[in-house]
């Protein structure tokens, strides 16, 4: 006999009503100016009319472009890999002063907009090295530190250290240790680690069109100045969706390996950490923080630092003509630093608004929906394993003719920067959701709630932690975003990014001196924006976790 | 009057009730005692409706509950674990079942302080569940329980992980109450002896 429905289950018309918003974004926002694109790239212009675009793409200088991107990938990768290892075990190992401080400052990094970066970089490198693959390493690294701390960290933290004293006694070494024991170990998070960083850097695009120039441009960046500077559409779709393609393979790919390769370390109970016993390990303890706190911190504080220099010297004046947009006499901005702040905020509130109510929803209508819960899952995914360049550049194409021309619109920025945040939205929500046990609804159900309230007095008071967190987060990847924003962007509505890269892009100490004050403000507003979040979320017990205790 | 009538559960492959039948009167424990892992949990998820079979009859006092959604059953139930609700300060989860039944706040509260006086935490009432012990997060989710006037109480091993006194102690407190409610309740256990204290009727389960 076929089982019985379940009498408890939440009305299916509820559930629909949760995801016909999220839904109606994806397809609106997302799946029409991806398929614009697709169309784009595959049609007269572009593949179809194989003779121009193909051989406009088969030249020397692409092939140049495709071997920058995937090498400075892979070089970002392993050295971020191998510059984080020593950082990383001594933040999970160690308990010492600046230890929080220090993961902040590397959290704090992480989120930084990428133009922000870009400028530190600029900032902190000697003259000839400014602009160079040097330069676009170091910020990738700088950037990526986080991810090798907080993902292989809290591998090592499970990691029993009696597993090593067991090698040191059968006669290794403390490096054969570190090479036969720890590192196979931790190999699945340095998988993880490797995979998200060999991401970033391979669709880096802030930090490139900065810091690059001609022979160091990757791939996005050439997308972008395809489509913007020569005007040739059709080449730039197909290279978006080349690129699309081999991302979501690889995206797949590392998926799939890494949920086989999750092994049952993590039944081990989290390890405390502990102070440093004998000299030689608090020096090396403290030599390494230090270290890492000066490689984070330079680049930001002589950014700051620079803001304040002028061709006579010091001098205020990056900061008391915030709101004129004559920079110097002749040098027209076309919008006032005041104006492009009130743009980014602006942008950044209804992006946020936007990305955790749709965020929200998509999480509760993934949580209650079974089966059509995870297409809608992988669907609000999508824009994750797009490129922010991708999705600026298609709804560029594809809300460029009437009825839907709304290229023009001040809406299309903040939901191009929602559409970047929804996904982390979902994640963060749904994982709380889903350490809600389920049988407490159950045990609302049991004292006379029914389905719906069950769900509205048990599940959803859940949320706001996480949308608070999510909030921040979609705020400061709104404040920052630069992808997407590149496409969308109207003169007269500059956001900051768009207004720092357009300043760094011209040589001058004074707009050099004006762009380190725009992202000193940047890299401020952006940070306070996660610290403030933080306080917040600190200042009141978290139900789950108090429950789990 | 309760009647499990050749119920049968399954989860894909792998049957945990097949078939299963019992009955209890008003008034009346009955105590469910077998190893840990025979179905008893998913026995009693069964009768309050949030575990779906596949097949046989669920009444009480005559009325079908098979099909219906375990709010209108009138089945109340102590979980293995409490599942008090942990975003709610003890007085409301106690007051939860008079909230949905749409009782004032002022009032409800006064009763759920009441059963809390019953139960022995006189006072709790503005506590997190967060910070009480084993025993006392056990009687808030009794007199949680029993606060929706329940026509049948579950109990799913409600003193496992007590100590003894307080074990001996909770065992005769929860059969005093059951009888003063004058309702039918099955009580779960993987513990002979504890069955047989409080008991009228044992089912052995395998």
């Amino acid at each position: 006999m076929r089982q019985r429905r379940d009498p408890n289950r939440l009305p299916p018309a509820f559930v629909a009503a949760l995801g016909v918003v999220p839904v109606a974004l994806v397809v609106v926002f997302y799946l029409f100016p991806l398929t614009a694109l697709i169309g784009r790239a595959l049609g007269p212009g572009g593949l179809r009319g194989l003779g121009d675009t193909a051989s406009s793409l088969l030249t020397p200088q692409m092939g140049r472009v495709v071997w920058f991107t995937a090498w400075q990938a892979a070089i970002s990768t392993v050295a971020t890999l191998i510059v984080g290892l020593a950082p990383a075990y001594v933040i999970a190992r160690y308990r010492f002063v600046g230890r929080q401080f220090l993961l902040a400052a590397l959290t704090a990094v992480f989120v930084l907009p990428t133009v922000v970066m870009g400028a530190a970089f600029i900032a902190v490198m000697p003259g000839p090295l400014e602009r160079s693959v040097w330069a676009i390493l170091g910020a990738h690294i700088v950037f990526n530190l986080a991810v090798v701390v907080r993902l292989v960290g809290a591998t090592w933290q499970h990691l029993d250290p009696r597993l090593e004293s067991a090698a040191a006694t059968l006669g290794a070494g403390p490096l054969r240790v570190l090479w036969h024991i720890t590192l196979p170990i931790l190999r699945p998070a340095l998988a993880a680690a490797a995979a998200i960083i060999w991401l970033f850097t391979f669709t880096s695009f802030g930090v490139v069109r900065v810091l690059g120039g001609p022979g160091r441009t990757t791939l996005e960046v050439e997308i972008w100045r395809r489509a913007t500077q020569l005007g040739d559409i059709s080449a730039a779709a197909l290279l978006s969706l080349a690129q699309l393609a081999v991302l979501i393979a690889l995206v797949a790919w590392s998926l799939r390996t890494q949920r086989r390769s999750q092994v049952s370390l993590s039944l081990l109970p989290q390890r405390p950490q502990r102070r440093p016993r004998t000299g030689t390990e608090r020096a090396a303890v403290y030599t390494i923080a230090a270290a890492t706190a000066a490689v984070v911190l330079t680049p930001l504080a002589t950014m700051a630092l620079r803001s304040l220099r002028s061709p006579d010297g010091f001098s205020l004046a990056a900061w008391t003509n915030l709101g004129s947009s004559e920079i110097r006499p002749g040098i027209r901005l076309g919008i006032d630093p005041w104006s492009a702040i009130g743009s980014s905020l602006q942008s950044a509130l209804w992006a946020t608004v936007l990305a955790v109510v749709i965020g929200g929803l998509a999480a509760l209508a993934i949580d209650t929906a079974g089966a059509r819960g995870r297409i809608l899952d992988a669907g609000l995914m999508l824009p994750l394993a797009t490129s922010a360049v991708t999705i600026g550049f298609g709804m560029l194409i594809a809300f460029a003719r009437p009825p839907i021309d709304w290229r023009a619109q001040w809406w299309l920025i903040p939901i191009g920067h929602a559409l970047v945040a929804v996904p982390f939205v979902v994640r963060t929500t749904l994982g709380v959701l889903a350490s809600v046990d389920p049988r407490l609804r159950a045990a609302a159900a049991t004292l006379g709630a029914g389905p719906i309230r069950a769900w509205r007095e048990v599940v959803v008071p859940f949320l706001w932690r996480p949308l608070v967190i999510s909030a921040g987060l979609a705020a400061a990847i709104s404040l920052g975003e630069f992808g997407a924003t590149s496409f969308l962007s109207r003169r007269g509505t500059e956001t900051l990014p768009i207004i720092i890269e357009r300043l760094l892009s011209r040589t001058g100490t004074v707009l050099q001196a004006q762009a380190f004050a725009l992202a000193t403000i940047l890299a401020v507003l952006t940070t306070a924006t996660v610290a403030a979040v933080d306080a917040l979320i600190a200042s009141r017990e978290d139900p789950v976790d108090a429950h789990r205790r | 009057m309760l009647t499990v009538d050749e119920i049968k559960v399954s989860y894909g492959e792998q049957v945990i009730l097949d078939h299963f039948s019992l009955i209890v009167a008003d008034r009346e424990i009955l105590a469910v005692h077998g190893p840990s892992g025979c179905g008893k949990s998913t026995l009693l998820g069964a009768i309050a409706g949030f575990v779906p079979i596949s097949h046989g009859r669920i009444l009480l006092d005559g009325t079908d509950l098979t099909t219906m959604p375990t709010h209108r059953r009138q089945i109340a139930m102590v979980f293995q674990d409490d599942q008090l609700f942990p975003h709610r300060s003890v007085v409301d989860n106690v007051a939860f079942a008079a909230q949905m039944a749409g009782m004032a706040r002022r009032e409800r509260r006064a009763m759920a302080s009441e059963l809390l006086e019953t139960v022995g935490l006189g006072g709790f009432d503005q506590r997190s569940v967060n910070e009480l012990s084993g025993g006392e997060a056990k009687r808030v989710a009794l007199a949680r329980a029993l606060a929706a006037s329940p026509r049948v109480l579950l109990l799913d091993e409600p003193l496992s992980g007590l100590d003894p006194e307080l074990h001996g102690r909770l065992s005769t407190e929860i059969v005093g109450i059951v009888a003063a409610a004058g309702i039918a309740a099955i009580w779960v256990t993987h513990d002979r002896a504890e069955a047989r204290t409080v008991a009228d009727h044992i089912i052995e389960m395998d």
